[in-house]
């Protein structure tokens, strides 16, 4: 966005869109991909997993895609598409090595990796009309639209001598209550669509820590910095407040320890014949993340 | 920093003035008695000044009268019957009294008729109010009130040395409707001036990048126009005489710049006594006070004005749930003195600044992108200290001196992803001669220098460029961050010769020299101009003008950062032309016609490259054109009416790498049409409509998006060649109605209405775009949206 058009937006109201909200997963959707080594060096293996949600899916089949581009300047994902020299099949997860000349002519480099995940059948031509390195198509032969198919990209720095470990997400909790990954609590509903009109006891808490410390403090030549940790939030149905939330703070504005993730959600529009699916993502701001996924019952 | 023409600055600042009082031995005449203006019947309920061209022999007695600038009314006539019965003090010659010939300017107000009325025509002036005459028994014709001997300047018209400058006049601005009583926003119903996104506060001129055209006040370069998003001009309208717009071409003594300039001329305090003025309006309110101060040569003036937006904006945006509270504040203060230091020498002081500020808190769920949620807080401001020195001497040698000191700064902070802490300390100088040689040729020249110390700490994700289309998230982009301080000089030389080889014809040919401390190159820049009238009769005259000229601007700091840029760059160029006819075509329309042709080469561009610290290596691979025609048809204001019509047509584009096709120009604006009139009714009320159409800026067409895993957002996929879109055209009809009324003595009070978009129609601005990119909606701008606002002169 530029920035003048955030401060216009900032100072006067941009328009209402009423588009869906990101965290809100009804499609089929790519939602991270963790390198174990967010930070690699020449001639490593860096392997790749994903967390994916097809929830309207039916358990369709999913083909997938990938390709590489070592340092392509840009940190764009199409800036990586227009340099990589050839995409392949693969599954869910993928994995890449370093070329091990990657830092002879540059002092940081950068793996650039592109994914592709389509319900459908994949064909590895570009799309031209919407610039996708693939195409995907149904049993008829027609495109696939979002509802089906989605693709992006990931960076992995090449730099020797220096990690990035992945930061954790260490304990979950529903309304201060742990909440497991084989758990599935009963949530009271809301038939509402506007959360102010959802009685409070339907509204919960999410929440999640990371270990302490998980924070890094590099130096790139810069001076030394701290990474900043943020916790996403996505779930298949109903409204939270945001879809993502940082650290967080005591009244003093310092940031608690262990570092919490906290998000409030409310149960709008219940759909009581499907699950709750709630996915969690931790990142932190030099490509280094987790995942883990919680399901939840309706009362 | 080196301060290499400093010395010389001052030497000349100090010959400016020696030079003055050398040769000022010629004094000129005095007013002794003011004469009483006789209205016949059928001058009832004229108001208007008059400037008068007198003759005045040793004795003091008018011997001859001729009005400059005749509108045919009886005024004229007025006019010319009391200045012939001014008595004067002679001028004096080595202190013997001597013939001359001055301008008088003579403010008349013929008593009304029928009704009594108060205001009948065009805005009073700001000194010289005749009291309004009591309702009910008509008033005895009041004698002119004191008069002034003053240069005249002729409306619409500005003596310069550019072909093409466009001059808005401090009534016109106050008048403009939909100008919200601002002092440059009206520029933009002017030819050449292409219509700026809403709250951009940006200046486009000739298909010109806004980082490439200057913004001067009072020959001064400042580092802003407007305040925060273009909400109102950094100096109010009350300190302004005129604002100049030159939308190219322009001539020797501006430099540094490859697009236009706009000029914001300040005015001088009043010499007749103290006056206040105070305005307020929904943004802001400002009061001034000026007059004289010590003795009758010495002249003050301050000013202060600030914004108010920040007591409502916070409730309303709670009201509204708009997920932010944004706190914008701005405010800018003025102080000038001024002295006469011989008969024909001012010296002026200005002390000048602007200061802006915004905190806005953005709610993660108003954003995807964790780098835009938070607090964001940003700080503009800029001052400067001025002195000028004018001096006219005895042979028709005119010196201008000009030192100025200031400084910018600049803070944003958006957390840990966008910081920037940057103070520009500026030390710019100016001295220029205006030397008749003889009566066919006249030789200008001086020097422009500029200097300071730029101290900067930026650290920004990898981002090519501010007019880079959207690269989608930027959490998690790679930051860089450079601290550096810098000194840098670019001195400036220019000189023009003048020639006059026929009575009709003006020749300018020049050149200017600049150099610039962040390249190493030494640009030449000849310039020439010719201004020939081909058919002289009064009311139909036909003039042809023509110019072509060279014009450099050195790269962006952050072009050449040693992090961020590429150290080592050139200048940008370009090669301006322009050609156009002006016909008088009755006696108060003029109709001007000026195709021009701009040549954009050597631009600061960039490529992918990923050796350098930023992944780009910056480079002078651009190139680009401008070319189009300016039209004008302009009723020069009479005391009911004023107005013009002003079209121009265009195309900028651009190339950004040699291999990479050409691409529109991110404002393109292929028709930009303004119709502007403001009638006057009389008893103070008027009332004026400005009506705009404009082609719909270039946009990138995004075609899709992606997902960009490390930052947990999604990206766009554009069209490329970038600008390929058109958003649809822009319409606005602005009306505003003003009434006025004199109160107390001399004090006049007045309140109007500018209702901007008053059909309400919704423009398209840009679009907004779902998460994945995958769907769009329409960003508007402004909506109906009525201001009121009050004005009073004491």
């Amino acid at each position: 966005m530029k920035l003048h058009l955030f401060l216009a937006c900032a100072l006067l109201a941009c328009e209402a869109t009423g588009f869906e909200p990101e965290y809100v997963v009804d499609t089929l959707r790519v939602l991270a991909v963790q390198a174990d080594a967010p930070i690699a060096a020449p001639g490593d293996t860096v392997h790749f997993t994903t967390l994916w949600a097809d929830p309207n899916g039916g358990g369709r089949p999913v083909a997938w895609a990938w390709g590489t581009c070592v340092n392509p300047g840009s940190s764009q994902v199409p800036d990586c598409v227009a340099a990589m020299k050839s995409i392949a099949p693969g599954g869910d997860s993928f994995q890449a090595m370093v070329p091990s000349d990657a830092l002879d002519a540059v002092p940081v480099g950068e793996l650039g990796v592109v994914f592709a995940a389509c319900a459908g059948t994949i064909a590895l031509t570009p799309n031209a009309a919407t610039g996708a390195p693939v195409t995907c198509t149904d049993s008829n032969g027609a495109v696939v639209g979002r509802d089906g198919f989605v693709w992006g990209g990931t960076r992995v720095v090449i730099l020797a001598g220096a990690t990035n470990a992945n930061p954790a997400i260490d304990s979950v909790s529903i309304d201060g209550q742990p909440w497991g990954a084989g758990d599935a609590p009963a949530l009271a509903t809301c038939a509402k669509k506007n959360v102010d009109d959802c009685a409070p006891e339907t509204q919960h808490v999410f929440s999640y820590t990371a270990p302490s410390g998980s924070a890094e403090t590099y130096d790139v030549g810069l001076g030394p910095q701290t990474e900043e940790l943020v916790g996403w939030f996505c779930v298949s149905q109903g409204s939270l407040t945001a879809g993502y939330a940082s650290e967080d703070v005591d009244d003093g504005g310092t940031p608690i320890d262990p570092p919490t993730f906290e998000m409030t959600f409310t149960p709008t529009l219940a759909d009581t014949s499907r699950p709750l699916q709630v996915w969690l993502v931790l990142r932190d701001d030099r490509g280094g993340l987790s995942f883990t996924e919680r399901h939840a019952s309706w009362k | 920093m080196r301060a290499i023409g400093l010395p010389f600055l001052f030497a000349f600042f100090a010959l400016t003035l020696w030079s003055a009082r050398a040769f000022a031995q010629v004094e000129p005449p005095r007013i002794k008695t003011e004469a009483q203006a006789v209205y016949p019947d059928s001058a009832r309920g004229l108001e208007r000044d008059v400037v008068v061209k007198v003759t005045i022999d040793g004795d003091g007695h008018v011997t001859g009268a001729e009005v400059i600038d005749p509108t045919g009314d009886p005024l004229d006539d007025v006019a010319l019957d009391a200045a012939r019965r001014y008595e004067f003090f002679p001028a004096t010659k080595d202190g013997k009294p001597t013939k001359s010939r001055i301008k008088l300017k003579l403010s008349l107000h013929a008593p009304p008729a029928p009704v009594p009325a108060t205001d009948a025509g065009a805005p009073l002036p700001p000194v010289h109010h005749v009291p309004a005459p009591d309702a009910g028994a008509p008033p005895p014709p009041p004698p002119p009130p004191p008069s002034d001997v003053e240069e005249v300047r002729v409306h619409g018209q500005k003596s310069s040395d550019s072909p093409t400058v466009r001059s808005l006049d401090r009534a016109e601005i106050e008048s403009m409707p939909g100008g919200l009583d601002d002092a440059i926003r009206p520029i933009e119903s002017l030819p050449g001036v292409a219509r700026a996104p809403a709250f951009s506060g940006l200046i486009i001129l000739r298909g010109s990048s806004p980082n490439d055209s200057q913004v001067f006040l009072d020959q001064a370069a400042v580092p802003l126009a407007f305040h925060f998003g273009g909400l109102a001009a950094v100096v109010p309208t009350e300190l302004v005489n005129s604002v100049d717009v030159y939308p190219g071409n322009y001539d020797v003594q501006y430099g540094r710049g490859i697009g236009g300039i706009v000029d914001v001329g300040l005015r001088g305090p009043a010499r007749d006594r103290i006056h206040a003025i105070g305005k307020f309006d929904a943004i802001d309110g400002s009061a001034l006070v000026e007059g004289p101060i010590f003795d009758d040569k010495t002249r003050f003036l301050v000013a202060a004005r600030r914004s108010w937006i920040e007591a409502y904006f916070p409730a309303l945006a709670t009201a509204l749930n708009l997920g932010v509270t944004a706190s914008p504040v701005y405010y800018d203060y003025q102080a000038m003195i001024e002295r006469d230091v011989a008969k024909h020498t001012t010296l002026r002081l200005t002390f000048l600044g602007s200061n802006d500020r915004v905190n806005v808190t953005l709610q993660p769920s108003q954003s995807t992108d964790p780098a835009f949620s938070g607090s964001l807080s940003n700080a503009t401001d800029f001052w400067r200290l001025q002195l000028q020195a004018d001096a006219k001497l005895k042979n028709g040698t005119k010196i201008f001196s000009q030192l100025s000191v200031g400084q910018d700064n600049l803070l944003l902070d958006l957390g840990s992803t966008l910081n920037a802490n940057s103070t520009a300390t500026r030390i710019q100088g100016r001295a220029q001669i205006d030397l008749p040689i003889f009566k066919a040729l006249r030789l200008k020249g001086g020097v422009d220098l500029e200097g300071g110390q730029w101290d900067y700490t930026l650290t920004f994700p990898q981002i090519p460029g501010s007019d880079s289309p959207d690269i989608g998230p930027l959490f998690g982009q790679k930051k860089l961050t450079s601290t550096r301080s810098l000194g840098y000089f670019d001195p400036g030389a220019f000189a023009n010769v003048e020639m006059f080889p026929a009575k009709t014809v003006r020749v300018l040919v020049g050149a200017r020299v600049d150099a610039f401390g962040s390249t190493a190159g030494v640009y030449l820049q000849p310039r020439m101009s010719l201004r020939w009238v081909l058919h002289g009769r009064e009311g139909g005259r036909t003039t042809l003008k023509a110019a072509l000229g060279m014009y450099a601007q050195a790269p962006q700091v952050n072009e050449i950062d040693p992090v961020f840029g590429t150290p080592g760059l050139s200048a940008n160029q370009s090669t301006q032309a322009s050609l156009g006819i002006e016909q008088e075509m009755l006696r108060r329309v003029t109709l001007s016609l000026e195709p021009f042709y701009k040549n954009l080469f050597d631009l600061v561009s960039h490529r992918i490259d990923p050796t350098q610290p930023s992944g780009f290596r910056f480079g002078n691979e651009g190139t680009g054109f401008a070319y189009g025609l300016e039209v004008l048809l302009k009723y020069a204001p009479d005391r009911h009416f004023s107005g013009w019509i002003a079209y121009t047509l265009s195309r900028s584009e651009r190339r950004d790498l040699p291999e990479e096709p050409l691409h529109l120009f991110q404002y393109d604006q292929t028709h930009v049409l303004a119709l502007v009139g403001t009638y006057s009714f009389g008893n103070g009320w008027s009332a004026g409509v400005r009506v705009r159409y404009v082609t719909g800026n270039p946009y990138t067409p995004i075609v899709g998006g992606y997902f960009d895993n490390t930052g947990g957002d999604y990206g766009p996929v554009d069209k490329l060649p970038v600008y390929s879109g058109r958003l649809p055209p822009f319409f606005s009809m602005d009306v505003r109605v003003e009434k006025k009324w004199h109160i107390l003595k001399d004090s006049q009070l007045s309140v109007y209405i500018d209702v901007l978009n008053a059909t309400d129609n919704r423009n398209v601005e840009s679009f907004t775009y779902g998460y994945d990119y995958q769907i769009h909606a329409t960003a508007g701008g402004l909506p109906i949206l009525p201001s009121l606002g009050a004005r009073i002169e004491l």
